[in-house]
C-alpha cells in the first residue's frame, strides 16, 4: 500500500514560478479531485508525482511507475485500433491467459459502460466514450494507482455526472484515484478529498463536505 | 463498400480468391508477352533449362523479373505497415515520405558517373540513402503534436526535397533519358538474378527482424506517452524501425526504382483482412504489397504490348485515388 506525500514543494519552469511551497497528501483508496482556475498548478502536480517534472525545492515520496496508470490531459486518437484492442493493450505487462484476459476485458468494459463499444474503432465514439475507453485502459492495468488528467473538458453534464459516478465506484474498489478537473461541484458530490489550487497555492486541503462550507462561507 | 467488407471478413472466400488471382497473375508474367510461340514450346523451355531463346528468355528474362517485382512489392508492403503504424499515421508510405528519394538521390550518383558501381554497392548505397531519411524522420515524429495530416505534410516535403536533388545530380551527369524513367517511375526490365538474391536476403532479414519488434508496434499506436506507461521505449523502437524501413525501400529501389503508393495501400487492404493483429498485418501487408506490384508489372508489361509503361505509373493510378480517399476518412 502506497500513496503520494508532498512537503514543502516548490516549481519553476523558465523562472516562473509554478508551484510555491505546497504540501499535500493523497490518501489510498480513496477519491481525491485537484481542483482551481487555469493555470493555478493543477497539472503541474500530476507531472511532478510521476516523474515528469523536477521540483526545485521539497520533497515527493517517489512511487515506482509500475504502480501508476496516467492518462495526460491530451491525447491524439490512435489510428486502426478497436476499442476491445486498446483495452487488451492495456493487459499487456499482465501475465494472463488469453482467455482470462477477453474475461477481464468485458467486466471492466461494462463497469466502465462501455461493453456495447468493444468491437467499435476508437476513432469513431464520441467524445464522452473515449474517456471511458481510456478509464478502461487504465483500468486493464490493475494497479493500485490511478492518475486522470482533466478528463471531462469536452463532454456535456449528463456523461460528466455518469462518469464521476463510475469514478466513485471504481474507488470503492480499493483504487486510490486522483482526478485534476474543472468540474467543482461533481467533484465535490463525489470525491472524498479535495485539493483546491489557486496561484500555485493549496487554499484549501480537506474532505469535500468540509469544502462545502468553506465554498459557502467564501 | 459493404459488399467488399463482407467478402474480405471471409477467410476462406479470400483465400480461395487470392489463390486465384495470384494463380492468373504468376501465369501472365510467365507465359504472356512479346515472344511469338505456342504455349507448350514455352512450358518446355520452362522445365528444361538449356541455352535455347526460349529457356534463356524464360530464366534470364522473365523470371528475374517476376522475383523482382514481388520482393521489391513486399518490400514496399511491409515498410509502409511499419511506417503507418510507428507514426501512427494512415497516409504513410515509404516514397512518398522520401525515403525512396533518398535512395534516387545516391543512385543518382552512380547512375551519373560520379562514383563507380557494383550490384551490391548499389543496392548498399540505395538502403544507406533511404536510411538517412529514416533517421531524419525517427527523430522528427518523436514531437508529440504531430497530427497524421502534419506528419504527412513533412515526409511529402522531404520527398519532393530528395527528388529534386537527384534530379539535379543526373542532369549534371547527362543519364539517357531511359535510365532516368526506370529510377524515378519505376521499370522492372532490367531485372537480374544478382539483385534478386541480394535483395532477397534484405528483405527475409528485415520480415524477421519485423516480426520480433511487432507485438510492441501496436503499443506506439496509443502515443508515446502512454506506450512509456506500458514499459515500452518508442524513441528507440522507431529508430529501429526507420531503419528497417530504409533497408526495405532502399531494396526496393534498387530492384525497380520508385514505384510510388504500394506502401501506402498495402497495409490498409491488409486490415481489411486480418485486423489489427500486428504479427499478421506484417506477413499479409508483404503479401499483397508483392501480389499488387506484380500485378501492376503485368498491366505494365502488357497493356500496350510491345510498349511497356513505368510499373510506377499503374501503382500510382490505383493508389493515389486510394490516398484521397483514405484522407478524406482522416478525423
Amino acid at each position: 500500500m502506497m500513496t503520494f506525500e508532498a512537503s514543502n514543494v516548490t516549481l519553476s519552469i523558465d523562472n516562473i514560478k509554478i508551484l510555491n511551497n505546497v504540501s499535500f497528501n493523497i490518501p489510498t483508496y480513496q477519491f481525491t479531485s485537484i481542483m482551481g482556475p487555469n493555470g493555478s498548478g493543477k497539472s503541474s502536480i500530476l507531472k511532478i508525482l510521476i516523474g515528469e517534472l523536477l521540483p526545485i525545492n521539497g520533497t515527493v515520496t517517489s512511487i515506482p511507475n509500475n504502480l501508476i496508470a496516467y492518462i495526460p490531459q491530451t491525447l491524439s486518437d490512435p489510428p486502426f485500433l478497436l476499442v476491445s484492442e486498446i483495452i487488451n493493450l492495456g493487459m499487456r505487462l499482465r501475465k494472463i491467459s488469453k482467455k482470462n484476459k477477453l474475461a477481464i476485458a468485458h467486466g471492466i468494459s461494462k463497469e466502465c459502460g462501455i461493453e456495447l463499444l468493444l468491437d467499435r474503432k476508437f476513432e469513431s465514439l464520441s467524445g464522452g466514450e473515449k474517456q471511458r475507453v481510456w478509464l478502461s485502459f487504465c483500468l486493464a492495468q490493475d494497479k493500485e494507482i490511478i492518475l486522470l488528467d482533466e478528463p471531462l473538458s469536452s463532454i456535456d453534464h449528463h456523461s460528466r455526472e455518469d462518469f464521476h459516478k463510475t469514478l466513485q465506484k471504481i474507488s470503492r474498489k480499493s483504487k486510490t484515484l486522483l482526478l485534476v478537473t474543472h468540474d467543482n461541484d461533481l467533484s465535490v458530490k463525489y470525491s472524498d478529498k479535495i485539493i483546491y489550487m489557486r496561484n500555485g497555492s493549496i487554499e484549501f486541503d480537506g474532505s469535500s463536505s468540509d469544502f462545502k462550507k468553506y465554498h459557502t462561507k467564501e | 463498400m459493404q459488399v467488399v467488407n463482407n467478402l474480405l471478413n471471409h477467410s476462406f472466400k479470400f483465400f480461395v480468391l487470392g489463390t486465384l488471382l495470384a494463380a492468373i497473375t504468376l501465369f501472365a508474367s510467365i507465359f504472356l508477352g512479346n515472344l511469338d510461340a505456342p504455349l507448350s514450346e514455352l512450358f518446355k523451355g520452362l522445365i528444361n533449362r538449356d541455352d535455347g531463346l526460349i529457356s534463356t528468355i524464360m530464366w534470364q528474362i522473365r523470371m528475374p523479373r517476376l522475383f523482382s517485382a514481388v520482393i521489391s512489392g513486399a518490400s514496399l508492403g511491409l515498410a509502409g505497415f511499419l511506417i503507418q503504424t510507428s507514426t501512427k499515421s494512415p497516409l504513410g508510405d515509404p516514397n512518398l515520405f522520401g525515403f525512396g528519394g533518398g535512395s534516387v538521390f545516391l543512385i543518382s550518383f552512380a547512375v551519373a558517373g560520379i562514383i563507380p558501381t557494383s550490384n551490391l554497392s548499389l543496392f548498399l548505397l540505395s538502403c544507406f540513402g533511404a536510411s538517412i531519411i529514416g533517421i531524419i524522420f525517427a527523430f522528427t515524429t518523436s514531437k508529440e503534436n504531430l497530427t497524421p495530416i502534419k506528419l504527412a505534410l513533412v515526409g511529402i516535403a522531404l520527398g519532393a526535397l530528395s527528388l529534386s536533388l537527384s534530379v539535379g545530380v543526373i542532369s549534371y551527369g547527362n543519364i539517357f533519358p531511359s535510365q532516368v524513367l526506370t529510377l524515378i517511375t519505376g521499370s522492372f526490365s532490367s531485372s537480374t538474378w544478382n539483385a534478386v538474391q541480394i535483395s532477397g536476403l534484405a528483405f527475409i532479414t528485415c520480415l524477421f527482424l519485423s516480426c520480433t519488434v511487432s507485438s510492441t508496434l501496436n503499443v506506439l499506436l496509443l502515443g508515446d506517452r502512454l506506450s512509456k506507461t506500458l514499459s515500452a521505449n518508442p524513441q528507440k523502437i522507431r529508430f529501429i524501425v526507420m531503419i528497417l524501413v530504409g533497408i526495405l525501400t532502399g531494396s526496393s529501389v534498387h530492384l525497380g526504382g520508385l514505384i510510388g503508393f504500394v506502401g501506402l495501400v498495402s497495409p490498409h487492404i491488409a486490415r481489411k483482412i486480418v485486423g489489427n493483429d500486428s504479427i499478421k498485418l506484417v506477413l499479409m501487408s508483404s503479401l499483397i504489397g508483392g501480389y499488387f506490384v506484380l500485378t501492376s508489372d503485368q498491366v505494365a508489361r502488357l497493356l500496350f504490348a510491345p510498349t511497356e509503361l513505368p510499373v510506377g505509373l499503374i501503382t500510382t493510378f490505383i493508389g493515389a485515388p486510394m490516398m484521397m480517399y483514405i484522407g478524406v476518412k482522416l478525423r
